[in-house]
């Protein structure tokens, strides 16, 4: 689904992803660890599209297309979803109207009518549920006000919504209580499904504990030095990341 | 609060500790002003041409000009006619050639004053290029400075040594005909420091001046000029003290920064001329063109000013930023006590792609003291991707002082940021409060607050001068809360 | 008879001497000394200009040449207004009074308001002329204040609204300005006083009618006696070619509360003061003004709070939008005078730049001479965020869709404050109509 090959990327002046190679494919879940500053959500913000990353080389195809020819909203309307580490507060924009009007570029670009309004409240009010939120949510602004717990619920609640193909959640876990944690992981994994793919972008092991991955990466320095099944993950919460780093220049 | 009020009247009582005067015969000319004033001011410095022309050039146009009214400041008529515009001491036969043939009643004055000039100066690792009235009496650390290619010179020495650099440069930032006291400086100007640091050189330790206004009824009318060539670096600071008087006496110097690709320049100034006495009596106008121009790409201005004294204060260090990506910076601490004004901020001039510029000015206003920020951020339609940052905020501290801020925002580039924050408020009684709980007296509590107030601004300023200008502003406020 | 006031040099340009020939002209009232005052003043002012603080960004030399003569006090045909707002939707309890070119046209349209005393000031001045020179002074010199000081010179009717009660509509003073072709000059005059305990909202909507606009020279004043709350709005929806100088003076007494709206939508050249005094202790403002620059509209907005006793409260919020050519200023200050502790000011002014053609001039000042206060201020002015833009891109909003939805949400602060319902759907149609992308932003309103 997912194909990224020698991937290198600089943010102001500086190369922070130095030949990223990755595949996902479809009905799999994997996850990028790697210490702070690697390159981690450079990698995921560069894989939605955002324009102040400029691409110095390799290439990224998603079922086929050349993802990196589309537009950050061609993109997500392919069905590619970021989940942001720190989602914007956008007060004025009412979060509905900018879910409903997110869901029907979706459903515009695959050809399909706009969304009823009732049938659409109906369906988000079930997802509110399902993510534990409050209704006063249905009229405050994007992530107004919201708390960091909140604002990533609203991350998964719009992933639901969205139904994306390919979700990147990048440190969706951090700043969770543990039932908050519960509650985004249940999200996550009613979205697992073999025609989907995930892509976990975290720090720590925790979450790996609510949501069983298929592959795990260490990213490092800009590059991924090693990959393994999930006991990589406990094997690096055991070592650290100094482990891996210190593998490579062995 | 009663008793701490009368604390407050007692601490705010602290005489000027650097008021007294140095007895030295001075080689002045009779007050008054004209075209004979500005040829003699050149003869006794033996110009060359050019200088004479550009002086005389600036008097014609100072004379079709009037005297700026717009700052929030209110003083008495300025009788320019009244100002002795030359004051040297008396050169002995052969000027000193070290600082052992320095008089030493100067050096009295500057151990007094407490900079660092003989051998405290060198472990200091600081220059000292010392500005008595108007003639540089001793330069220190010459050699060193020599050997890294950087020229420190007073700015006689420099029209002497290096005319051709003076010819370019002068005026380039701030032209003659500027402004009132800009034009009146281009006439009269008496001497000044000039810096040139050659490209790709980082100069080996902080340049300092020390000016001094000594003679009574003169003013001083310095000039200087710093020039960073392409990759080089330079931090210069500047301190100033006058003694008392009773009469006011105008200070009006002109500063040029010169700035080319990737140079670096940071100016330092701690400004403690006599701000008058409790009553507004006496005190210096200090009225100032300091303006820098990053010329190159990349370059970066930085001012940084702690503002205690002077009766009045109009100054307004500025930069203008033509080359891309370069940044300009302005960190103002500014103190008001007793009758002393202020009107001070910058000016920002963004006409180079990508220019950055950061402005953060610390107001404090006691007494009955009046303090004003006054700050122009201009994006012209040339800067595209421009952006500032601005953050103004004033301490009152007692009920007949006053604080204003003024600041002006164009922006005529839609791809352009500016930001400005501000806010105006007593010092914390809560704060104070939980301090005097914890057994901090009034006078250490307020000291605590204020520096923490001043902090993002003192840490700005060169190492060494970051505790003077603290020890400076304690001076100032002692236990000015009421 | 009138007489010429003594001044000791002769106006300069036209428009002075066109000024004075109105002086001369005008039939003398009760109100002889204080206009004379206020003439003498205006003349020696003279028009303000560029190096005058509060005109530093408009420059008004284009008037100086012109000869302006009074616009005429009645429009020949009866069509409706060009540009009018629907500001009141059906309600039918609502009212309407008109003006055109300052002068009422009375009685008012349908039955008399209950809570509402509504006589013309030509009236006044003959029953009761002390009543309204207690508005009238004192005058000031302040540069906010020279067109002032022309209209009190000048102005010939207007309307004078005492509310007495607590009034459950809003009432809109219709202002009509229509010239006859020539170089017209008006001066609409309103005098608002709100007696203790009452409350209202009055909306001034100002529009132009016919091929002609004069120039509008207009003063309202509101005063809010103890208790008193209003709802004021100002709706500028004139032609592109009009030139509008309009000021307004509050005064508040104790406990009263003003919520101010400032809305400019149309005319060429748009200058509105507003200078608020709170007078007595618990007096509070809030003040919101919405510029909208299109075009080559050049709009000038100049607010001054004084907050003149203790434990007031003032908020200033101002929203700029500057499109095509158009240049939008916003100068916002508060002054906290001596012993008025306690005081609570806020001001937020923020430009949106949306063309490389536009300017924004933005002076958010603060002017305090007392200690126990608590005053801020922020600014900002530049392009939409982009990390905001970008949040809706990743969800698959077009690029469109997304800029015109954070255009509608800068404004939102303003907006939401408005209570009148329709007024707010009529400012927000006529506002959207003036944005890039008003047929996306149609629809999610």
């Amino acid at each position: 689904m997912l194909k990224i090959t020698d991937l290198r990327a600089r943010v102001a002046g500086r190369d922070i992803l130095k030949g990223v190679n990755l595949e996902v494919n479809a009905g799999e879940v994997h996850a990028i660890m790697g210490p702070n500053g690697s390159g981690k959500s450079t990698l995921a913000q560069v894989l939605a599209g955002r324009e102040d990353y400029e691409i110095t080389g390799g290439s990224v195809t998603f079922e086929g297309r050349d993802l990196l020819a589309l537009r950050a909203e061609e993109r997500a309307r392919a069905g590619l979803f970021l989940g942001f580490q720190y989602p914007v507060e956008i007060p004025g924009v009412n979060n509905v109207y900018l879910l409903k009007a997110a869901l029907n570029a979706k459903r515009k670009a695959a050809g399909e009518s706009e969304v009823d309004a009732y049938e659409f409240l109906a369906l988000i009010k079930q997802k509110m549920k399902f993510m534990h939120m409050s209704e006063s949510f249905l009229t405050r602004g994007v992530n107004e006000g919201f708390s960091g717990g909140e604002k990533k619920r609203n991350e998964v609640l719009q992933m639901l919504v969205l139904e994306p193909k390919l979700a990147i959640l990048d440190e969706t876990d951090s700043g969770l209580d543990i039932d908050a944690l519960k509650v985004v992981s249940n999200g996550v994994n009613s979205l697992r499904d073999p025609q989907r793919a995930v892509v976990l972008v975290t720090h720590y092991q925790r979450l790996l504990d609510y949501i069983e991955p298929d592959r795990v990466h260490v990213l490092s320095g800009g590059r991924i030095l090693k990959s393994g099944d999930k006991s990589l993950a406990k094997e690096l919460e055991r070592r650290g990341y100094d482990w891996v780093a210190g593998a490579e220049v062995a | 609060m009663s008793s701490k009020s009368e604390e407050v009247v007692a601490l705010l009582s602290q005489k000027y500790r650097h008021g007294f005067v140095t007895d030295i015969e001075s080689d002045s000319l009779p007050p008054g002003l004209d075209e004979g004033v500005v040829t003699a001011i050149s003869r006794k410095k033996n110009e060359p041409p050019f200088l004479l022309d550009w002086r005389l050039k600036a008097f014609r146009h100072w004379q079709t000009m009037r005297e700026p009214t717009w700052a929030h400041v209110h003083y008495k008529p300025i009788d320019y006619q009244d100002i002795s515009y030359y004051s040297a001491p008396r050169a002995p036969a052969n000027a000193p050639k070290s600082l052992d043939e320095v008089d030493p009643k100067l050096l009295a004055t500057y151990a007094k004053l407490g900079i660092p000039l003989h051998e405290r100066a060198r472990l200091a690792g600081v220059a000292v290029d010392a500005v008595f009235d108007s003639v540089s009496v001793a330069t220190t650390f010459k050699e060193k400075l020599g050997k890294a290619g950087v020229i420190f010179c007073s700015f006689s020495d420099a029209v002497r040594d290096h005319p051709a650099l003076i010819e370019r440069y002068l005026g380039s930032v701030v032209p003659p005909g500027d402004n009132y006291f800009a034009a009146l400086n281009s006439a009269v100007f008496s001497d000044g420091s000039f810096v040139y640091v050659p490209p790709g050189v980082r100069c080996p330790m902080e340049l300092s001046t020390y000016f001094r206004i000594n003679a009574a009824k003169t003013g001083q009318f310095e000039r200087t000029l710093i020039i960073a060539a392409e990759g080089a670096t330079v931090s210069y600071l500047e301190g100033c003290t006058a003694p008392m008087r009773d009469e006011n006496q105008l200070h009006a110097a002109v500063v040029e920064l010169v700035a080319l690709d990737d140079a670096r320049i940071k100016y330092s100034t701690v400004q403690n001329w006599y701000p008058g006495d409790e009553n507004g009596l006496g005190g210096i106008y200090n009225f100032v063109t300091k303006r820098g121009e990053c010329r190159g790409r990349n370059s970066k201005i930085s001012w940084t000013q702690v503002e205690t004294g002077s009766a009045i204060t109009w100054k307004y260090p500025s930069c203008v930023l033509r080359g891309e990506n370069s940044i300009g910076e302005f960190y103002s601490v500014a103190v008001a006590n007793n009758y002393q004004q202020a009107d001070t901020g910058t000016k920002m001039i963004h006409i180079g792609r990508n220019t950055k510029s950061t402005i953060v000015s610390k107001g404090i206003s006691a007494g009955h003291a009046e303090n004003t920020y006054r700050g122009l951020v201009k994006i012209l339609p040339s800067a595209a991707g421009a952006r500032n940052f601005t953050q103004c905020d004033s301490l009152l501290m007692g009920p007949l002082c006053a604080a204003h801020t003024f600041p002006y925002m164009e922006v005529k580039n839609p791809t352009a940021t500016v930001e400005h924050e501000a806010s105006t408020s007593k010092i914390g009684e809560d704060q104070l409060f939980y301090c005097l709980q914890r057994g901090i007296s009034a006078e250490d509590a307020v000291n605590m607050i204020v520096s923490g107030f001043c902090k993002v601004v003192f840490k700005e300023l060169p190492m060494e001068f970051a505790v003077e200008a603290q020890n400076l502003l304690s001076v100032s406020l002692e236990g000015a809360v009421g | 008879m009138s007489r010429a006031p003594q001044v000791s040099t002769l106006p300069q340009s036209a428009a002075l001497r066109s000024f004075a020939a109105q002086w001369h002209a005008r039939d003398v009232d009760a109100l002889q000394p204080v206009r004379e005052e206020a003439m003498q003043r205006f003349l020696k002012l003279g028009l303000p200009t560029m190096r005058d603080e509060t005109w530093r960004y408009t420059d008004l030399r284009s008037l100086a040449a012109r000869s302006f003569v009074d616009a005429p006090r009645s429009i020949r045909d009866s069509t409706p207004p060009d540009a009018a707002l629907a500001l009141l939707g059906n309600s039918e309890r609502a009212a309407t009074l008109h003006m055109v070119n300052g002068h009422p046209t009375l009685p008012v349209a349908g039955e008399a308001i209950d809570g509402v005393e509504i006589r013309p000031l030509r009236e006044v001045a003959r029953l009761d002329p002390g009543a309204l020179l207690r508005f009238l002074q004192p005058l000031s010199d302040a540069d906010q204040q020279r067109w002032g000081l022309l209209n009190t010179a000048l102005f010939v009717d207007g309307l004078y609204l005492k509310i007495t009660g607590r009034l459950a509509a809003p009432l809109v003073i219709l202002h009509v300005a229509s010239g006859d072709g020539a170089d017209n000059i008006a001066y609409p005059r309103v005098i608002i006083e709100a007696a203790p305990g009452s409350s209202a909202t009055i909306i001034e909507h100002h529009v132009a009618h016919g091929e002609h606009t004069p120039l509008v020279d207009s003063h309202t004043q509101l005063a809010l006696r103890q208790g008193a709350q209003l709802e004021h709005y100002r709706v500028y929806a004139t032609g592109a070619s009009a030139t509008h100088v309009d000021s307004l003076t509050i005064h508040q007494d104790r406990d009263s509360r003003c919520k101010q709206f400032t809305i400019v939508l149309g005319g060429g050249l748009v200058r509105t003061a507003l200078e608020a005094h709170l007078d007595q202790p618990g007096a509070s403002l809030d003040s919101n003004s919405l510029l909208v620059g299109h075009a080559e509209r050049h709009v000038d907005c100049v607010n001054i709070v004084t907050h003149g006793a203790a434990e007031t409260r003032s908020n200033q919020t101002a929203r700029a939008i500057a499109g095509d050519s158009s240049r939008v200023i916003i100068n916002s200050k508060v002054i906290v005078n001596a012993g008025a502790v306690h005081a609570h000011s806020q001001q937020s002014c923020r430009g949106l730049l949306l063309s490389p053609t536009a300017e924004i001039d933005t002076r958010p000042q603060l002017e305090i001479h007392a200690d126990e206060v608590k005053c801020a201020h922020g600014a900002t002015t530049g392009r939409l965020d982009p990390d905001m833009l970008f949040y809706m891109l990743s969800r698959g909003l077009d690029r469109e869709t997304a800029q015109s939805l954070l255009v509608y949400a800068f404004l939102a602060d303003v907006l939401t404050g408005m209570s009148v319902v329709p007024a707010r759907a009529a400012i927000e149609n006529a506002l959207i109509a003036q944005l890039p992308d008003s047929q996306t932003l149609r629809k999610f309103r």
